[in-house]
Protein backbone atom coordinates (compact mmCIF):
# COMPACT_ATOMS: atom_id res chain seq x y z
CA UNK A 1 0.00 0.00 0.00
CA UNK A 2 2.75 2.46 0.89
CA UNK A 3 4.62 1.64 -2.35
CA UNK A 4 1.68 2.10 -4.00
CA UNK A 5 1.16 5.58 -2.55
CA UNK A 6 4.63 6.51 -3.16
CA UNK A 7 4.09 5.64 -7.01
CA UNK A 8 0.97 7.83 -7.26
CA UNK A 9 2.99 10.61 -5.37
CA UNK A 10 5.63 9.91 -7.84
CA UNK A 11 3.47 10.19 -10.60
CA UNK A 12 1.83 13.49 -9.58
CA UNK A 13 5.02 15.45 -9.13
CA UNK A 14 6.00 14.15 -12.72
CA UNK A 15 2.83 15.22 -13.96
CA UNK A 16 2.98 18.67 -12.10
CA UNK A 17 6.51 18.84 -13.42
CA UNK A 18 5.14 19.30 -17.13
CA UNK A 19 3.92 22.41 -19.22
CA UNK A 20 2.01 24.31 -16.16
CA UNK A 21 -1.64 24.58 -17.47
CA UNK A 22 -3.00 26.61 -14.88
CA UNK A 23 -3.22 29.99 -15.57
CA UNK A 24 -2.89 30.02 -19.72
CA UNK A 25 -0.17 32.58 -20.80
CA UNK A 26 -0.86 35.21 -23.24
CA UNK A 27 -0.76 34.63 -26.34
CA UNK A 28 1.60 37.04 -29.03
CA UNK A 29 2.78 36.94 -32.06
CA UNK A 30 6.25 36.77 -33.19
CA UNK A 31 7.83 38.67 -36.07
CA UNK A 32 9.83 37.12 -38.20
CA UNK A 33 12.39 38.89 -40.72
CA UNK A 34 13.05 37.22 -44.30
CA UNK A 35 15.97 37.99 -45.45
CA UNK A 36 16.75 38.36 -49.11
CA UNK A 37 17.57 34.76 -50.07
CA UNK A 38 21.24 32.88 -51.56
CA UNK A 39 22.06 31.42 -54.51
CA UNK A 40 24.28 28.34 -54.19
CA UNK A 41 25.58 26.22 -56.40
CA UNK A 42 24.58 22.02 -56.10
CA UNK A 43 28.11 21.32 -54.72
CA UNK A 44 27.00 23.85 -51.77
CA UNK A 45 30.73 25.77 -52.02
CA UNK A 46 29.54 29.21 -53.80
CA UNK A 47 26.88 31.39 -52.83
CA UNK A 48 25.47 34.87 -54.41
CA UNK A 49 21.90 36.61 -53.84
CA UNK A 50 19.60 34.98 -55.48
CA UNK A 51 18.36 38.56 -56.44
CA UNK A 52 20.27 41.10 -57.97
CA UNK A 53 19.97 44.54 -55.55
CA UNK A 54 20.74 48.09 -57.26
CA UNK A 55 21.23 51.32 -55.58
CA UNK A 56 17.50 51.98 -56.76
CA UNK A 57 15.90 49.58 -54.72
CA UNK A 58 17.10 51.54 -51.66
CA UNK A 59 15.86 55.07 -53.16
CA UNK A 60 12.92 53.42 -53.39
CA UNK A 61 12.28 53.31 -49.63
CA UNK A 62 14.28 56.34 -48.34
CA UNK A 63 12.81 58.60 -51.38
CA UNK A 64 15.93 58.77 -53.19
CA UNK A 65 18.38 58.93 -50.52
CA UNK A 66 21.29 56.86 -51.32
CA UNK A 67 24.71 55.93 -50.10
CA UNK A 68 27.67 58.75 -51.50
CA UNK A 69 25.39 61.52 -51.56
CA UNK A 70 27.16 64.64 -50.23
CA UNK A 71 25.12 66.57 -46.84
CA UNK A 72 23.88 68.99 -49.51
CA UNK A 73 22.52 66.07 -51.55
CA UNK A 74 21.05 64.31 -48.90
CA UNK A 75 19.25 67.93 -47.34
CA UNK A 76 17.83 68.60 -50.55
CA UNK A 77 16.30 65.68 -50.87
CA UNK A 78 14.50 65.98 -47.44
CA UNK A 79 10.80 67.27 -47.49
CA UNK A 80 11.94 70.29 -46.02
CA UNK A 81 15.21 71.15 -46.34
CA UNK A 82 17.24 73.17 -43.57
CA UNK A 83 19.48 76.30 -45.35
CA UNK A 84 22.85 76.17 -45.16
CA UNK A 85 23.87 72.33 -45.14
CA UNK A 86 26.78 71.82 -46.01
CA UNK A 87 30.14 69.44 -45.22
CA UNK A 88 32.54 72.59 -43.88
CA UNK A 89 29.64 73.47 -41.17
CA UNK A 90 29.01 70.14 -39.66
CA UNK A 91 29.72 68.92 -36.13
CA UNK A 92 31.63 65.94 -35.68
CA UNK A 93 30.35 62.60 -34.80
CA UNK A 94 32.98 61.93 -32.18
CA UNK A 95 32.19 58.30 -31.39
CA UNK A 96 33.89 57.75 -34.78
CA UNK A 97 37.51 57.18 -35.46
CA UNK A 98 39.03 60.27 -37.68
CA UNK A 99 36.49 62.92 -39.59
CA UNK A 100 32.93 61.28 -39.50
CA UNK A 101 30.22 64.43 -39.74
CA UNK A 102 26.88 64.65 -39.26
CA UNK A 103 23.13 66.29 -39.20
CA UNK A 104 19.83 65.20 -38.18
CA UNK A 105 16.19 66.08 -38.37
CA UNK A 106 13.43 65.20 -36.26
CA UNK A 107 11.67 62.34 -37.14
CA UNK A 108 8.64 63.88 -37.59
CA UNK A 109 9.95 66.32 -40.22
CA UNK A 110 10.59 63.19 -42.32
CA UNK A 111 7.57 61.47 -41.47
CA UNK A 112 5.54 61.71 -44.42
CA UNK A 113 8.33 61.21 -46.68
CA UNK A 114 8.21 57.69 -48.25
CA UNK A 115 7.47 54.68 -46.15
CA UNK A 116 6.62 56.09 -42.27
CA UNK A 117 5.39 52.94 -39.34
CA UNK A 118 2.18 53.72 -38.57
CA UNK A 119 3.12 52.86 -35.05
CA UNK A 120 4.13 55.78 -32.50
CA UNK A 121 7.60 56.93 -31.65
CA UNK A 122 8.34 59.33 -28.96
CA UNK A 123 7.57 62.91 -29.83
CA UNK A 124 12.15 63.93 -29.64
CA UNK A 125 12.98 60.72 -31.85
CA UNK A 126 15.33 61.68 -34.93
CA UNK A 127 17.00 60.84 -37.60
CA UNK A 128 20.88 61.09 -37.71
CA UNK A 129 22.63 61.26 -41.42
CA UNK A 130 26.45 60.36 -41.05
CA UNK A 131 29.00 61.29 -43.50
CA UNK A 132 32.96 60.19 -44.25
CA UNK A 133 35.04 61.73 -46.50
CA UNK A 134 31.74 64.16 -47.72
CA UNK A 135 29.71 60.92 -48.44
CA UNK A 136 26.95 59.02 -46.87
CA UNK A 137 27.90 55.94 -44.79
CA UNK A 138 25.15 55.89 -42.76
CA UNK A 139 21.32 56.45 -42.11
CA UNK A 140 20.85 56.40 -38.27
CA UNK A 141 16.70 56.64 -36.68
CA UNK A 142 16.54 56.94 -33.06
CA UNK A 143 13.07 56.41 -31.68
CA UNK A 144 12.89 57.18 -27.95
CA UNK A 145 9.80 56.86 -26.13
CA UNK A 146 7.53 59.49 -24.35
CA UNK A 147 4.55 59.66 -21.97
CA UNK A 148 2.02 59.12 -24.77
CA UNK A 149 4.30 56.12 -26.66
CA UNK A 150 6.44 54.18 -23.86
CA UNK A 151 7.68 51.54 -26.36
CA UNK A 152 8.93 52.53 -29.85
CA UNK A 153 9.90 48.87 -29.90
CA UNK A 154 6.99 48.33 -33.00
CA UNK A 155 7.99 51.14 -34.93
CA UNK A 156 11.70 49.97 -35.15
CA UNK A 157 10.52 46.60 -36.25
CA UNK A 158 8.89 48.11 -39.33
CA UNK A 159 11.96 50.16 -40.40
CA UNK A 160 14.00 47.31 -39.76
CA UNK A 161 11.99 44.82 -41.53
CA UNK A 162 11.64 47.14 -44.45
CA UNK A 163 15.12 47.39 -44.60
CA UNK A 164 16.44 43.84 -44.17
CA UNK A 165 14.01 43.24 -47.40
CA UNK A 166 17.65 45.20 -49.30
CA UNK A 167 20.38 42.77 -49.54
CA UNK A 168 23.50 43.10 -47.31
CA UNK A 169 25.67 44.13 -50.63
CA UNK A 170 23.21 47.51 -50.90
CA UNK A 171 22.69 48.11 -47.43
CA UNK A 172 23.17 46.75 -44.07
CA UNK A 173 20.65 47.01 -41.81
CA UNK A 174 20.78 46.68 -38.14
CA UNK A 175 18.98 46.91 -34.86
CA UNK A 176 19.81 47.61 -31.77
CA UNK A 177 18.40 48.70 -28.09
CA UNK A 178 20.05 51.70 -26.30
CA UNK A 179 18.63 52.67 -22.69
CA UNK A 180 15.02 52.45 -23.55
CA UNK A 181 15.58 53.72 -27.07
CA UNK A 182 15.42 51.64 -29.93
CA UNK A 183 18.02 52.24 -32.87
CA UNK A 184 17.51 51.16 -36.28
CA UNK A 185 20.69 51.87 -38.99
CA UNK A 186 21.31 51.04 -42.18
CA UNK A 187 25.43 51.31 -43.32
CA UNK A 188 27.04 51.40 -46.56
CA UNK A 189 28.40 47.80 -46.98
CA UNK A 190 31.51 49.66 -47.98
CA UNK A 191 31.92 51.53 -44.87
CA UNK A 192 32.32 48.51 -43.25
CA UNK A 193 35.18 49.40 -40.66
CA UNK A 194 32.50 51.84 -39.22
CA UNK A 195 29.91 49.16 -38.69
CA UNK A 196 30.83 47.97 -34.79
CA UNK A 197 29.99 51.65 -34.05
CA UNK A 198 27.20 52.66 -32.74
CA UNK A 199 24.91 55.08 -31.15
CA UNK A 200 25.20 55.20 -26.93
CA UNK A 201 22.40 57.08 -25.74
CA UNK A 202 23.00 58.88 -22.77
CA UNK A 203 19.18 59.81 -22.35
CA UNK A 204 18.93 56.51 -20.28
CA UNK A 205 15.35 57.19 -19.23
CA UNK B 1 1.27 20.99 -115.21
CA UNK B 2 -0.64 18.79 -111.88
CA UNK B 3 3.03 18.72 -109.74
CA UNK B 4 3.02 22.67 -110.37
CA UNK B 5 -0.18 23.62 -109.19
CA UNK B 6 0.38 21.03 -106.15
CA UNK B 7 3.82 23.14 -105.30
CA UNK B 8 2.23 26.00 -105.38
CA UNK B 9 -0.71 24.55 -102.93
CA UNK B 10 1.77 23.81 -100.86
CA UNK B 11 4.07 27.06 -100.83
CA UNK B 12 0.99 29.41 -100.48
CA UNK B 13 -0.12 27.17 -97.45
CA UNK B 14 3.38 27.32 -95.51
CA UNK B 15 4.29 30.86 -96.19
CA UNK B 16 1.61 32.25 -93.15
CA UNK B 17 3.19 29.49 -90.88
CA UNK B 18 6.49 31.13 -91.99
CA UNK B 19 5.39 34.58 -91.59
CA UNK B 20 4.17 33.72 -87.66
CA UNK B 21 7.76 32.45 -86.98
CA UNK B 22 9.04 35.56 -88.39
CA UNK B 23 6.72 37.39 -86.50
CA UNK B 24 7.85 36.28 -83.31
CA UNK B 25 10.96 36.70 -83.72
CA UNK B 26 10.52 40.42 -85.19
CA UNK B 27 8.65 41.29 -81.91
CA UNK B 28 12.28 40.60 -80.03
CA UNK B 29 10.73 37.69 -78.10
CA UNK B 30 11.77 33.86 -78.84
CA UNK B 31 8.77 31.57 -79.93
CA UNK B 32 8.79 29.82 -76.65
CA UNK B 33 5.99 29.25 -74.14
CA UNK B 34 7.07 29.97 -70.38
CA UNK B 35 7.10 26.82 -68.50
CA UNK B 36 4.77 28.07 -65.67
CA UNK B 37 4.93 24.61 -63.69
CA UNK B 38 8.77 24.87 -63.48
CA UNK B 39 9.36 22.95 -60.26
CA UNK B 40 10.96 25.47 -57.30
CA UNK B 41 14.38 24.94 -56.43
CA UNK B 42 15.14 22.95 -52.87
CA UNK B 43 15.26 25.84 -50.12
CA UNK B 44 16.54 25.48 -46.64
CA UNK B 45 15.41 27.93 -44.33
CA UNK B 46 17.37 28.46 -40.99
CA UNK B 47 15.90 30.96 -38.41
CA UNK B 48 18.79 32.53 -35.91
CA UNK B 49 17.91 34.96 -33.50
CA UNK B 50 19.58 37.91 -31.84
CA UNK B 51 19.16 37.62 -27.62
CA UNK B 52 19.70 41.18 -27.26
CA UNK B 53 16.73 42.07 -29.24
CA UNK B 54 14.62 38.93 -29.94
CA UNK B 55 14.93 39.54 -33.29
CA UNK B 56 14.55 36.43 -35.41
CA UNK B 57 15.82 36.31 -38.54
CA UNK B 58 14.45 34.05 -41.56
CA UNK B 59 17.44 32.87 -43.51
CA UNK B 60 16.54 31.11 -46.83
CA UNK B 61 19.30 29.20 -49.14
CA UNK B 62 18.76 28.01 -52.40
CA UNK B 63 20.24 25.00 -53.51
CA UNK B 64 20.92 24.21 -57.63
CA UNK B 65 19.61 21.25 -58.69
CA UNK B 66 21.63 18.35 -59.62
CA UNK B 67 20.87 18.01 -63.62
CA UNK B 68 19.69 14.17 -62.60
CA UNK B 69 17.22 15.16 -60.10
CA UNK B 70 13.96 15.29 -60.75
CA UNK B 71 11.13 16.97 -58.68
CA UNK B 72 8.24 15.29 -56.37
CA UNK B 73 4.95 17.34 -55.92
CA UNK B 74 6.29 20.63 -58.12
CA UNK B 75 9.38 20.79 -55.49
CA UNK B 76 13.08 19.60 -56.39
CA UNK B 77 15.15 17.96 -53.63
CA UNK B 78 16.80 18.93 -51.22
CA UNK B 79 20.61 17.13 -50.30
CA UNK B 80 20.24 14.93 -47.70
CA UNK B 81 22.87 16.59 -45.79
CA UNK B 82 23.79 20.06 -44.78
CA UNK B 83 26.84 21.28 -44.74
CA UNK B 84 28.18 23.18 -41.44
CA UNK B 85 29.15 25.77 -43.46
CA UNK B 86 26.13 26.63 -44.71
CA UNK B 87 24.70 26.57 -41.12
CA UNK B 88 27.41 28.89 -40.25
CA UNK B 89 26.79 31.17 -42.94
CA UNK B 90 23.05 31.15 -42.08
CA UNK B 91 24.31 32.82 -38.29
CA UNK B 92 26.16 34.73 -39.97
CA UNK B 93 23.25 36.90 -41.03
CA UNK B 94 22.67 37.86 -37.66
CA UNK B 95 26.83 38.31 -36.51
CA UNK B 96 27.20 40.94 -39.02
CA UNK B 97 24.45 42.82 -37.69
CA UNK B 98 24.90 42.27 -33.70
CA UNK B 99 26.89 44.68 -31.49
CA UNK B 100 29.15 41.18 -30.04
CA UNK B 101 28.67 37.80 -32.11
CA UNK B 102 28.32 36.07 -29.12
CA UNK B 103 24.78 37.36 -28.76
CA UNK B 104 23.92 35.41 -31.75
CA UNK B 105 22.17 31.76 -31.79
CA UNK B 106 19.97 29.34 -33.37
CA UNK B 107 16.52 29.72 -32.41
CA UNK B 108 15.32 26.25 -31.31
CA UNK B 109 17.25 26.55 -27.87
CA UNK B 110 18.48 23.32 -24.92
CA UNK B 111 16.26 22.92 -21.97
CA UNK B 112 17.99 25.76 -19.90
CA UNK B 113 18.84 28.45 -22.45
CA UNK B 114 17.78 31.29 -20.28
CA UNK B 115 20.62 30.40 -17.40
CA UNK B 116 23.61 30.05 -20.25
CA UNK B 117 22.26 32.00 -23.53
CA UNK B 118 24.49 31.27 -26.21
CA UNK B 119 24.87 29.36 -29.30
CA UNK B 120 26.61 26.47 -27.96
CA UNK B 121 23.05 25.57 -26.19
CA UNK B 122 20.64 25.98 -29.36
CA UNK B 123 20.20 23.27 -32.17
CA UNK B 124 21.40 24.26 -36.01
CA UNK B 125 19.17 21.40 -36.77
CA UNK B 126 16.42 21.35 -35.47
CA UNK B 127 16.00 25.29 -36.19
CA UNK B 128 15.80 24.37 -40.29
CA UNK B 129 13.92 23.31 -42.26
CA UNK B 130 13.78 22.18 -46.00
CA UNK B 131 11.23 22.96 -48.29
CA UNK B 132 11.01 19.13 -49.85
CA UNK B 133 9.96 18.08 -46.76
CA UNK B 134 7.76 21.09 -45.23
CA UNK B 135 6.16 24.10 -46.45
CA UNK B 136 6.55 26.64 -43.33
CA UNK B 137 8.71 26.77 -40.75
CA UNK B 138 7.77 27.86 -36.87
CA UNK B 139 9.06 29.02 -33.80
CA UNK B 140 7.26 28.84 -30.43
CA UNK B 141 8.74 30.92 -26.86
CA UNK B 142 8.28 31.64 -23.78
CA UNK B 143 9.46 35.23 -21.90
CA UNK B 144 12.07 34.43 -19.47
CA UNK B 145 13.04 38.65 -17.76
CA UNK B 146 13.28 40.12 -21.60
CA UNK B 147 14.26 36.96 -23.26
CA UNK B 148 12.46 34.57 -25.70
CA UNK B 149 13.20 31.08 -24.95
CA UNK B 150 12.33 29.10 -27.97
CA UNK B 151 11.67 26.00 -29.78
CA UNK B 152 11.46 25.49 -33.54
CA UNK B 153 9.84 22.99 -35.69
CA UNK B 154 8.49 22.21 -39.98
CA UNK B 155 5.22 21.71 -40.56
CA UNK B 156 3.27 21.64 -43.85
CA UNK B 157 0.72 24.50 -42.99
CA UNK B 158 1.73 27.59 -41.12
CA UNK B 159 -0.68 25.71 -38.37
CA UNK B 160 1.12 22.56 -38.02
CA UNK B 161 4.53 24.28 -37.76
CA UNK B 162 3.37 26.62 -35.00
CA UNK B 163 1.45 23.76 -33.26
CA UNK B 164 5.12 21.61 -33.92
CA UNK B 165 7.12 24.58 -32.04
CA UNK B 166 4.41 25.03 -29.41
CA UNK B 167 5.12 21.10 -28.65
CA UNK B 168 8.43 21.20 -28.73
CA UNK B 169 8.92 24.41 -26.66
CA UNK B 170 6.80 23.23 -24.06
CA UNK B 171 8.13 19.81 -23.75
CA UNK B 172 11.82 20.96 -23.78
CA UNK B 173 11.56 24.06 -21.77
CA UNK B 174 8.66 22.94 -19.36
CA UNK B 175 6.81 26.08 -19.66
CA UNK B 176 3.72 27.50 -21.88
CA UNK B 177 5.15 28.97 -25.25
CA UNK B 178 2.70 31.65 -26.13
CA UNK B 179 4.65 33.47 -28.42
CA UNK B 180 4.38 32.34 -31.73
CA UNK B 181 4.82 32.70 -35.57
CA UNK B 182 5.70 31.12 -38.98
CA UNK B 183 6.90 31.61 -42.32
CA UNK B 184 7.19 29.80 -45.35
CA UNK B 185 10.04 27.83 -46.18
CA UNK B 186 9.97 28.76 -49.75
CA UNK B 187 11.27 32.77 -50.87
CA UNK B 188 7.95 34.25 -52.41
CA UNK B 189 8.47 34.63 -55.99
Amino acid sequence: MRTECRLLLAACLLTSAGVPAATPALAETKRIFALPPTQWDNAMSTERPARIFGPSDLSNLTGGIVFGLSPAGVNERLPTPAPGVEWGDLPFANEYPGDVRYFWVRFDAIRDAGNAPADCVGASSYVVFLFRNRALFRVSWRLLPDKDCPSPRAAAEDIYGRYLAIDRSVSLATHYRAGKAEAVEITDPNADDLMPYRWANRQRR
Amino acid sequence: MRAILMLLCACVLTIPALAAVTNAYDSGLPPVVEDTTKAANCTVTWLVTDITTNDMLAVRMQITPDPNDRPANNLMPCPPEIPPRLASRALDACVIRAADPKNCVYADMARGFEKQPKADNSAENFSRCSSDKASDIGVACWLSGDLHVCGAACGNSPAAAISAAVSRCEAKHLHQCPITGSLPVLAPP
